[in-house]
């Protein structure tokens, strides 16, 4: 409070109350200063404040003072400090001198307990149903995970798609160490593209009872030769000529092209030792090994001498390599 | 204030408004509008907000919603004060909390409030000043006679001997 009223300034702030100007804590202290001085001839000034008896209790006046609580306990202002000690205002010399009072004055002790019982306790069954409905959903970002996923996708697609003028690349397959005894790629089926006139190899699936290691060129190589052995050869020559229905063998290598096999500790040494490789997305497949938590490593690379090139793919446990002759240039 | 951060505040407060607001409009589905404007608020605005002070945040939306809906409907939630006295006199088996409840409902809103929040939530008079807008003086003032309009009902049913 900025202006204290006193005799020489408080018919302002009447005037001020009369207007609606007063703000309500200086309506209160207006009040107050009049209450503390009834010789103020107060009524004077209009009608509606004779309204008012100008006698405020001692509990009012307590609290508007700035240290009320250092007086003294008696039963004009017995109310405020009962009232006090509910609100844990009063110190401990406090409270000590309320206790003495009390005890000499024995009528207070019931509205002691009064309010010390008059708190309002919050009923813990009326609860609001529906938090469910006011939370929000934690959302996602998955486009860079996406974006990430789909350029490594697009870089696999573009090194593993097998090239229509050569059937070297037609090749691809992967045994796990628990499955690779039963399980062997049949062979491809051959369909001639109208469009193009070229071939384009296309796999059908696998046969798990069967494998090739055929002479046209394309050979699964994950089936020891023990399982080989076991094919029929009947069998073996009946796929061997479907196939060759499709595929004109004269644009075939002389000697098998791919190997496709489960190698848990290395890659195959014609694959990663002669070859110069190297990983030409080594950004994208670092990313994607800390994304799906994997190590995934990709090498391609070409072997100028022998001719031979290839890549290696590895994705955890899961690898896959190609190694083929490079055409030969013109 | 994260969505995690929200989330958290729903649970441990929504009750707490609904309670609030329920003591104020006696009515749950007009509580539960104002839990539900309470949140959706303090939501927009959530960026801004310091999660360690989203309690008081919500408390003030709470409030502020609750004045705005009386003022709207204008309507008086207060009971006929003849049907308060009538149940609580004729009170047998005593309740102490719902004869405090009775005697909250006879108090001016803005008493009412200042008490809920003291009780309720263990506000301090600075925290309960910054909600209603209200300088520390006047709450302490506001409680004080809320305080000892409470005793004064509860002495006057003579259910405390």
């Amino acid at each position: 409070m900025n202006n204290k009223i006193n005799s020489n300034n408080y018919e302002a702030y009447y005037l001020d109350y009369l207007e609606g100007n007063l703000s309500s804590d200086m309506t209160l202290s207006l009040f107050a200063f009049l209450a503390d001085n009834p010789e103020l001839q107060v009524e004077d000034l209009g009608p509606e404040l004779s309204d008012y008896s100008f006698v405020l209790d001692n509990d009012f006046k307590n609290n508007l003072k700035q240290n009320g609580n250092s007086e003294k306990i008696d039963d004009s202002n017995i109310e405020y400090f009962l009232t006090a000690e509910k609100e844990s205002q009063l110190s401990n010399d406090k409270i000590a001198e309320l206790d003495k009072f009390i005890e000499t004055h024995p009528k207070y002790k019931l509205d002691r307990k009064i309010y010390s019982l008059s708190s309002i306790i919050p009923d813990e069954k009326v609860i609001y149903g529906n938090k469910r409905g006011l939370k929000k959903r934690e959302t996602i970002a998955l486009w860079p995970l996406l974006t990430t996923l789909a350029a490594a996708c697009a870089v696999l697609v573009f090194w593993l798609l097998p090239n229509p003028n050569n059937v070297d690349d037609v090749q691809s397959a992967a045994n796990t160490p628990d499955t690779r005894h039963k399980t062997t790629a049949s062979l491809p089926t051959k369909t001639t593209d109208d469009n193009t006139g070229s071939a384009a190899n296309t796999y059908t699936g696998f046969d798990s009872k069967e494998n090739s290691n055929t002479s046209n060129g394309i050979a699964f190589a994950a089936e020891p030769k023990s399982v080989n052995s076991r094919l029929s050869t009947k069998r073996a020559q009946r796929l061997e000529s479907q196939f060759a229905e499709n595929v004109s063998f004269s644009s075939l290598p002389d000697k098998p092209v791919s190997a496709v096999a489960y190698q848990p500790t290395e890659m195959p040494e014609d694959a990663s030792t002669t070859l110069a490789m190297k990983n030409p997305v080594q950004p994208i497949t670092n990313k994607l090994s800390d994304i799906i938590k994997t190590q995934v490593d990709y090498k391609t690379g070409e072997n100028k001498a022998s001719q031979r090139k290839g890549f290696y793919l590895k994705i955890g446990s899961f690898e896959i390599y190609q190694n083929k002759k490079a055409k030969a240039k013109n | 204030m994260t969505v995690k951060e929200f989330n958290i505040a729903v649970d441990e407060y929504s009750d707490n408004i609904f309670r609030f607001s329920m003591k104020h409009l006696r009515n749950e589905m007009s509580a539960k509008d104002i839990v539900q404007e309470t949140f959706m608020k303090v939501w927009s605005k959530h960026e801004e907000i310091n999660a360690e002070k989203v309690k008081s945040y919500l408390f003030t939306t709470a409030y502020n919603a609750i004045m705005d809906f009386v003022k709207k409907e204008k309507r008086s939630y207060e009971l006929p004060s003849e049907d308060r006295q009538g149940v609580a006199f004729q009170e047998s088996n005593f309740d102490l909390q719902k004869v405090l409840n009775e005697a909250l409902d006879l108090l001016p809103e803005i008493q009412k409030t200042l008490v809920l929040l003291r009780d309720y939530e263990g506000y301090s008079y600075e925290e309960i000043g910054e909600i209603c807008k209200l300088k520390e003086s006047q709450v302490k003032v506001y409680i004080f006679r809320a305080r000892q309009a409470l005793k004064a009902y509860l002495k006057s049913t003579e259910i405390i001997v």
